[in-house]
């Protein structure tokens, strides 16, 4: 049952079998009741015809007491096959009564009819009589308008068959077309038969014959302009990444002009440390009094200090060099990089940071972006600050933990926060609020870049409103969300 | 005495008189008057808002109109339906134009009977026989008993225009043909069922 029709033509056939079953059913039962009402009227009638018919000289011969001839009227009548019984009552009494031999055989279901007897030529009712009427003329009709409503439908039925072959007949090419087309595609060509008929078969063979050619026609030139286009896109993609990476360059000069002042900054004091100490020796020793012990500690004092000034090298050469592939690193280590780089910028502006490190958490990335996109959030922090807050009064917190099996850094400050309506902008390209001469545009996005797709991880920025030392402030607060999966803690 | 007088008239009529069968006068007494009533044209026939029922009888037969004046009243008592009748006795002798009757019965007459029908004929009354020998001769209805009781119409006197009987007792009499029919063919007729006496009266004389 749950089998669903799909053939149009099993569809049609179905619906017409459906409706004219329907329609026969009605007809048939609509006439049956009809006519079976008819030939019981017609019976009625006739049995109605003969009382009215026998009930004046009945009505006579009472009339006249000749009760003899009442009695030969009701022998004749009963000598039709068609009538039963006849009863004749005068003043309730029956006064004649003949029953024909096929009376007790039929008497169950028979047409009993009765009139009243009138007076001649008066109105004056004398007696009743009642008429048993044989149904077998009945039956006989109703037998025989059943055999002729059965043939109709007979005949029906093969004419249903007969146009059900031919309707089958006549979609069968649409079935054919069908399953020509299912193997349909722009690069083959089907050729569709019946576009000779002139009917509507024709008329859709025609028509998918030239949707065809218009097809195969658009789908080469769909193919011609986007081979082009592919070419194209090529291209652009290429000197879009040229470009992109072309900015990045600039934005880690920028960096790196940046980090060679921090560089140059932290380097003074121990060259002056290192420069001392070898003139001190230097001047000791032509003083004669250069202790082996001061000697000693001298040259470790600036073994040291070239040492620091060494790492502080690697450090920068680490972050100029980038990550090729991602590496396994501790994540408090990549964050005190970080502060040597910008140390000399903090200690310049006086911004006081406060951690809330978690030292053991280790992750595979790339710790260099990593911290080439601390330094971004960290910078736009420092020149809001400096724009924003008083010298005792800059703050910046940096605290890295795991929650909910993912590694979150946070930084915030109080800087004030970022207007609303330029907050959803942050990381777009080329977006800043700064002085072409201070700005690219491009460090926040690049860190989301850098976050988001090298990394797999989020980064997102809103303001704050937070406590520190009794007075509220508000600020940016920038989270990393970095996967916790290949860490190691 | 009275012996001697009953004896006188059973005489004098086994004499004179004709011999009238009783079952007959009596059922011819219960039957004609009502087929007065059978005629739709009665209205027209009253005098005096009633219906006049006469008897014309030979002299001889005076007690027997009288006895079926008795079985009559008798019978009806004084009405016919919602009508009122009355029963004259009149003598054919006395029998003419002025003679008052919606209906008359005619006893046995061996003359006269063709006057009396012209008379009735001409009047639009309806005239009844005792002896349907006289139905040839011109008088509308009479009633023989055979196997069952036997109405006979002279149909001449369908054509009357001022009698119209209704159909069922049309139906229901045996016509008689007085251009044609003869005792003896009456008799024969009456051996043959109502169809086929009207059949065969027509057939024979085509």
């Amino acid at each position: 049952m749950n089998k669903k029709i799909k053939s149009l033509s099993s569809k049609i056939v179905f619906l017409i079998a459906v409706v004219t079953l329907s329609s026969i059913l009605l007809i048939f039962n609509l006439f049956e009741k009809i006519n079976k009402e008819a030939f019981y009227t017609i019976e009625m009638e006739k049995a109605q015809l003969v009382l009215s018919t026998i009930e004046p000289l009945i009505a006579v011969n009472i009339y006249l007491n000749l009760n003899d001839r009442i009695d030969q009227v009701t022998k004749q009548l009963v000598t039709n096959p068609n009538i039963l019984s006849i009863k004749v009552l005068q003043s309730n009494q029956v006064i004649n009564e003949r029953k024909s031999k096929e009376f007790e055989d039929n008497i169950d279901d028979s047409f009993v009819v009765s009139t009243p007897i009138f007076q001649p030529n008066s109105k004056k009712e004398i007696g009743t009589l009642i008429l048993t009427y044989s149904n077998k003329n009945y039956k006989k009709l109703i037998d025989r308008y059943t055999t002729l409503l059965i043939k109709v439908l007979f005949v029906f039925g093969i004419f249903f068959l007969l146009f059900s072959l031919y309707v089958k007949r006549l979609l069968s090419p649409l079935r054919r077309i069908a399953r020509l087309l299912k193997g349909y595609s722009p690069d083959t060509n089907i050729n569709i038969p019946f576009d000779n008929q002139n009917n509507e078969i024709g008329f859709i063979s025609n028509a998918l014959n030239n949707m065809q050619h218009s097809i195969m026609q658009y789908s080469n030139e769909l193919q011609k302009v986007n081979s082009e286009l592919e070419v194209k896109i090529k291209q652009e993609v290429e000197k879009n990444k040229q470009a992109q990476e072309q900015v990045f360059k600039s934005e880690k000069l920028a960096s790196m002009g940046e980090m060679i002042g921090n560089i140059a900054h932290q380097w003074r004091q121990p060259l002056s440390v290192i420069s001392s100490g070898a003139t001190g020796m230097l001047v000791q020793k032509q003083f004669g009094n250069l202790s082996d012990e001061n000697f000693e500690e001298t040259c470790n004092l600036i073994n040291d200090h070239a040492q620091y000034l060494s790492q502080t090298i690697n450090d920068f050469r680490n972050f100029i060099k980038g990550d090729s592939k991602p590496v396994l690193f501790n994540l408090k280590s990549d964050t005190d990089s970080f502060i040597k780089l910008v140390a000399a910028t903090i200690k310049k502006h006086n911004i006081q940071v406060v951690f809330d490190l978690d030292e053991n958490i280790e992750l595979e990335g790339f710790p260099n972006e990593l911290l080439q996109c601390f330094i971004n959030i960290f910078n736009n922090s420092k020149d809001a600050l400096v724009e924003n807050n008083p010298e005792n009064e800059r703050y910046i917190s940096i605290s890295e933990k795991i929650e909910n099996n993912s590694i979150i850094i946070t930084f915030q400050d109080n800087a004030g926060g970022i207007p609303e309506d330029i907050i959803g902008k942050i990381f777009e390209p080329y977006f800043t609020t700064k002085h072409q001469s201070q700005g690219t545009g491009l460090g926040l996005h690049m860190s989301y870049s850098l976050i988001v797709s090298h990394m797999k991880g989020s980064l997102e920025t809103f303001n704050k409103t937070f406590m520190f030392n009794n007075k509220t402030y508000i600020g940016a607060q920038t989270i990393i969300t970095l996967p916790l999966e290949n860490k190691h803690t | 005495m009275k012996k001697i007088l009953f004896l006188y008239l059973t005489l004098l009529n086994i004499a004179f008189g004709y011999n009238y069968d009783d079952l007959v006068l009596k059922a011819q007494a219960s039957i004609f008057p009502k087929i007065i009533l059978l005629d739709k044209k009665i209205e027209d026939k009253l005098i005096d808002g009633k219906i006049i029922y006469t008897i014309i009888y030979d002299k001889a037969d005076h007690h027997t109109a009288v006895s079926i004046e008795e079985f009559i009243n008798k019978n009806f008592k004084g009405q016919l339906d919602k009508y009122d009748y009355k029963i004259n006795l009149v003598e054919f002798t006395n029998f003419s134009t002025q003679t008052e009757a919606s209906a008359i019965y005619v006893l046995n007459l061996e003359e006269h009977i063709e006057q009396i029908a012209g008379i009735a004929n001409a009047k639009g009354i309806i005239s009844f026989s005792y002896d349907i020998n006289n139905l040839k001769r011109g008088l509308m209805f009479s009633l023989v008993i055979e196997k069952s009781t036997v109405l006979y119409l002279e149909k001449e006197n369908l054509y009357s225009e001022k009698i119209d009987f209704v159909d069922a007792l049309l139906q229901m009499v045996r016509f008689v043909d007085k251009d044609y029919a003869n005792q003896e063919d009456i008799l024969y007729y009456n051996t043959l069922d109502s169809k086929n006496l009207y059949a065969s009266i027509f057939d024979e004389h085509k």
